[in-house]
């Protein structure tokens, strides 16, 4: 009897210790080595081929750091930004974190990232962290979008927080085949115009470095097949897309977000009028642009399947046109009039040191590695990216000898224009998309004009716009509540 | 039980324990605690009082807000009641809505507006599509468990994928729905009952449409209350058919003063989770929106605002407040449901 109960005793012994190591066993490897140990770690998220290019990136700065053990940490599909936030929260953030302009200032802001200024005075020497020095080294846009001006008068000076490893703006994405169905070529025109038509009016020539917007137009309607009767165009010349990818037109139409210092909203100019009164043009005036519901696959599918003929998207669209072997170029983004204005988004990612990281030296290193002319060659070949060090933009164009990739480094060097950042992100993009989704809207009972929508931008009845208003306000108010009367006077009030 | 039969027990019943405190309790009691808290999730610093802060350093910290989460949700709800049944005259050169110390967040009533709205048409509508499945399926034909099968099938293919397809069905443009409503208008429009330029609804692509939209999908997935409903109409006494049938009771009356009293539990039953699961409705809306609530938040329901509030905007003190207005609203609905069942719901063998 007694043996019986030794042994029963020694049985849940043994189960509860089994149970114990099942579910503890990973935490403590994990957490039990002093943190020396510990692997140096850099997380990043991105699709497969940026998942290789990690690979042989870190595989590199293995071979230079030998006996150093680097932990990728991947994150694929979404909410990237939200798993990085849990991992700061819990103070398991990797080392080295990719990060994206958007979002990034928000952390600063709250104390995660280390300001490199420091590192990279020590490392690439005297001066180098000054913001002309770092445009010397990075494209412009890249330094700007994760550094910034602090202190006051002497003591003001350049701090930079991430180091840019790549980006892009937004251009053109033209569809050879769906050009050549509407009788449309790409090149110099003969009389040296943005757009010029034979005389039988059955080719056309457009010459993307110099077309205009209402060019652009009247090559989307050239561009637009009809469909059967009833049904919507075979073919559309373009998309609206995300509300920040008009962003191109917006500003080059002359209309802006936010003014410079980035205080106040500017949303109810003549302007702004304009660009939505075009983004309404073009898709029902014109029908040279689907509504939401005549294009449910994704513009991406609808330009691989033909069915749209110019796609506006940054270099990370190029992948997978080159997978699907697509006949497929870029155009520049057209001018406001002729040799005139013109300006696009850019977009740029980088790399941040977490604050709370124990080996921030090692993590310099890294980073340091990432921005050599070996790490952004890798980038290159994989062509999803522009790289940020201005000295690998030649080995960008090279890399793809078939499409016009010069067309990103001149869009980046010459016209392309930092997004309206805040920290106040999210609060704007939702009050902004909502206003152009109701200038957008397909029923026509429904629909706002673009004085309504500017209005409704500028509604403190609703809780999103009144909260913009609180920590963006409109610059000029008068217009403002001009704009807001028209809206609350329209019955059309949401 | 001897003091050892209970530690054994205790033993036994702890990995369960185990995560009741940690995985349930726990988050419950630090919900509650933040839910009277300003934090944005990011920092787990505290805020000192007597620190000097500016303003825009505030969310920074984790901040004793006292009950400021709950006025502005519940200061949101009342305004946005009040004017929904009372319209203000609105105009630009006041603000729209009082400024009180804490702005009340209107969301919050459109949330919960749009969330009631579908919870009171998609439970009932649910609940008799169910039992009228569920009453052609008691029926003793060949192959009855094959269609069995085939109507609870939805129930399990719920997810992602069943969204997709539905979104295509709402299609406007292409979809299989306004396709037949296109067919079926056809006659009317060239007997000129219908105009010429009538047009199918937007559903999804509207804020007028939405909802019943979801509504309809919703009843796709009635699978599990039509098996309740199932077992429940096969346990209702053959006898009393005979009883009602001797009394001269047709088919209407049998269902009315026989079946119907039988089936109440499983009523009240499907009744009670058919509208705690439709309060907590989001994957759907999240899915077919984007996360961003539909056309003008025709499709922000509770939840999704909750999860837009947490992970969108970073103030998850003010998510969990909300989240615990919603636990009071359902609790309310729950209780409501219970005290009534004494009146409707009969249970065989129950002193009355």
């Amino acid at each position: 009897m007694r043996l019986w109960r030794v042994l029963r005793a020694a049985l849940a012994l043994c189960a509860a210790a089994g149970a114990a190591w099942w579910l503890l066993a990973d935490t403590v490897r994990k957490y039990a080595p002093a943190a020396g140990d510990q692997p140096l770690r850099v997380s990043f998220w991105g699709i497969y081929e940026e998942f290789e290019m990690w690979g042989h990136m870190l595989d590199d700065f293995r071979r230079k750091n030998v006996g150093l053990e680097v932990r990728a940490e991947y994150m694929p599909g979404g909410r990237y930004e939200q798993k990085v936030k849990q991992l700061l929260v819990a103070d398991e953030a990797a080392d080295v974190i990719l990060y994206q302009d958007e979002p990034f200032w928000m952390l600063v802001d709250h104390g995660k990232f280390e300001d490199l200024t420091g590192w990279i005075e020590r490392n690439w020497g005297p001066g180098a962290s000054s913001r002309e020095a770092l445009h010397r080294r990075f494209f412009a846009t890249a330094v700007d979008s994760f550094g910034r001006w602090e202190g006051r008068g002497a003591g003001r000076r350049w701090h930079q927080y991430g180091l840019p490893i790549w980006g892009g703006p937004n251009l053109l994405y033209c569809n050879r085949k769906c050009f050549a169905r509407a009788g449309v070529i790409v090149g110099p025109t003969p009389d040296g115009s943005g757009l010029w038509k034979s005389p039988d009016g059955k080719r056309w020539i457009v010459d993307d470095d110099n077309w205009t917007i209402d060019q652009w137009v009247e090559v989307l309607r050239r561009l637009t097949i009809p469909g059967r009767p009833g049904q919507p165009p075979e073919q559309f010349g373009y998309n609206l897309g995300w509300w920040l990818y008009w962003l191109p037109f917006h500003y080059t139409l002359g209309a802006g977000y936010l003014d410079e210092r980035r205080e106040h909203t500017v949303f109810c100019t003549p302007e702004v009028l304009r660009s939505l009164k075009l983004q309404q043009d073009l898709v029902y005036r014109y029908h040279v642009c689907p509504a939401a519901s005549e294009l449910t696959m994704g513009q991406s599918v609808g330009f691989l399947g033909g069915r749209l003929a110019i796609l506006n998207s940054g270099p990370w669209e190029m992948p997978f046109c080159n997978a699907a072997e697509l006949d497929y170029d870029l155009l520049h983004i057209p001018r406001r009039s002729p040799g005139g204005f013109r300006a696009t988004r850019i977009t740029w990612d980088a790399v941040a040191m977490y604050r709370g990281s124990k080996k921030k030296d090692l993590a310099w290193r890294l980073m340091d590695h990432l921005v050599t002319p070996e790490s952004q060659r890798t980038v290159t070949r994989v062509q999803r990216d522009l790289p940020s060090l201005r000295s690998e933009a030649g080995t960008f164009v090279t890399a793809n000898p078939k499409v016009h990739t010069i067309k990103f480094v001149e869009a980046a060097e010459q016209y392309a224009v930092m997004q309206p950042i805040t920290i106040h992100w999210e609060a704007m993009a939702r009050v902004f998309a909502r206003a152009v989704q109701n200038v957008l809207l397909e029923d026509p009972a429904r629909r706002l004009t673009p004085e309504e929508a500017v209005g409704m931008v500028y509604d403190d009845n609703d809780t999103d716009a009144m909260k913009l208003m609180t920590v963006l306000p409109p610059l000029d108010a008068n217009e403002a509540a001009k704009y807001r009367e028209i809206y609350l006077r329209s019955g059309k009030t949401r | 039980m001897t003091p050892r039969q209970n530690t054994i027990g205790y033993l036994f019943a702890a990995p369960w324990l185990v995560g009741l405190l940690g995985f349930t309790l726990f988050p419950i009691v630090v919900s509650l605690l933040l839910s009277f808290c300003q934090w944005s999730g990011i920092n787990l610093e505290f805020y000192r009082p007597g620190r000097k802060v500016a303003p825009d350093e505030e969310g920074k910290y984790i901040r004793w807000v006292g009950t400021a989460n709950y006025r502005r949700a519940l200061g949101g709800l009342a305004d946005g009641a009040k004017e929904d049944f009372r319209p203000p005259r609105r105009s630009a050169s006041g603000a729209g809505a009082a400024r009180a110390d804490v702005p009340p967040d209107k969301n919050v009533w459109t949330a919960l507006k749009n969330t009631a709205y579908y919870s009171f048409l998609a439970v009932p509508l649910g609940l008799c599509v169910a039992l009228a499945t569920a009453m052609l399926l008691n029926q003793q034909l060949r192959g009855i468990g094959l269609f069995r099968t085939v109507f609870y099938m939805p129930h399990i293919l719920g997810g992602v994928a069943t969204i997709m397809m539905w979104m295509w069905v709402f299609n406007p443009t292409y979809g299989l729905f306004n396709a037949m409503l296109r067919a079926a208008a056809r006659a009317p429009q060239q007997l000129g009952l219908l105009g010429a330029s009538w047009q199918p609804p937007d559903w999804l692509y509207g804020q007028t449409w939405s909802k019943p939209a979801l509504v309809i999908m919703s009843l796709w997935g009635t699978g599990a209350a039509m098996l309740i409903f199932l077992a429940a109409l096969q346990n209702v006494p053959e006898q009393l058919y005979e009883a009602a049938r001797v009394d001269g009771a047709g088919r209407w009356r049998q269902f009315r003063h026989v079946t119907l009293p039988q089936i109440t539990p499983a009523l009240f039953f499907n009744l009670v989770m058919g509208i705690i699961g439709s309060f907590q409705v989001f994957d759907t809306a999240y899915i077919m929106t984007g996360g961003e609530g539909g056309v003008n938040k025709s499709l922000l329901f509770y939840v999704l605002y909750i999860y837009q509030k947490a992970f969108h905007d970073f103030e998850f003190g003010y998510a969990s407040a909300l989240a615990w207005v919603l636990f009071a609203v359902i609790l309310a609905f729950t209780l409501l449901l219970v005290r009534s069942s004494r009146w409707w719901v009969y249970y065989e063998g129950e002193r009355r």
